[in-house]
């Protein structure tokens, strides 16, 4: 899990309460903005591609999001980590106009995509695994990254075919 | 033979996708081409296709199967996926 955890790392972690996705975009584009991550036009391709191609997953755990947009408007790789108190609505990725009640979202800042295979692939494993419903109750980066660590050893029960 | 991978933006899970099938190809002994894209450069890269995967429903392409590969990314029905796309493939090969 290499790869994810030093994306991860490179990124941003955020525990809260979010009104709906569109809330918790502008709250999170502020800060990746502020730090130089993304162009100014990402919060606008963010929004745009959840309306045309809904990121919302439901894992056989609980529900995930993997907000992202094209790479030219990211300057910097990494994976922002967000936790919501209270459950936000995104629409799923498979049945476009359902909703899912998200509980964690992966925002994916994705400069260069040749380099983030092993890392996706990793986070897919993670949607797998029954550590994710355990970052529900998480506090801080660390203790996601710890958390990730134990992915696909021995004491992580398999919940699917790993990709 | 030509095969499409193409997901909303071309980015995250198209990556995952085309990475699936190389290893489905690999262990099948079939060769292709594949070429990653987002939904909205599909057609442009339609000529001589022999499939697209798709990570997600919707995508409108005439004369060319499409399947969607959304098992590759939950990990849900991967099985069922391989098969499908094996008989499209031994079919066109």
């Amino acid at each position: 899990m290499k790869e994810l955890i030093s994306l991860i790392e490179s990124g941003k972690f955020i525990k809260g309460d979010f009104k709906d996705k569109e809330d918790f975009f502008i709250q999170i584009n502020d800060n990746l903005l502020k730090e130089g991550y993304v162009s100014v036009n990402f919060l606008e391709k963010l929004l745009n591609r959840e309306i045309t191609y809904p990121t919302g997953l439901q894992t056989k755990s609980l529900a995930v999001s993997i907000p992202h947009c094209e790479s030219e408007y990211i300057y910097k790789n990494g994976i922002v980590v967000a936790i919501f108190n209270n459950p936000v609505k995104f629409n799923r990725m498979d049945v476009p106009e359902e909703t899912i009640n998200v509980k964690i979202s992966f925002i994916l800042l994705v400069k260069d995509k040749e380099k983030h295979l092993h890392s996706l692939q990793q986070l897919m494993m993670l949607f797998q695994s029954e550590q994710l419903s355990k970052i529900v109750e998480v506090e801080s980066l660390e203790e996601v990254l710890e958390l990730i660590k134990g992915v696909g050893t021995k004491n992580d029960k398999e919940r699917g075919d790993f990709i | 033979m030509k095969i499409i991978v193409a997901c909303g933006s071309g980015v995250a899970t198209s990556t995952i996708i085309a990475s699936k099938i190389e290893e489905l190809l690999k262990n099948n002994k079939l060769n292709a081409q594949i070429i990653q894209c987002s939904l909205h450069e599909v057609d442009g890269n339609l000529k001589g296709a022999s499939l697209v995967i798709s990570s997600m429903p919707g995508l409108d392409v005439k004369d060319v199967p499409v399947v969607v590969a959304f098992p590759y990314i939950t990990g849900i029905g991967v099985e069922d996926l391989d098969k499908k796309i094996l008989e499209i493939l031994v079919n066109v090969s």
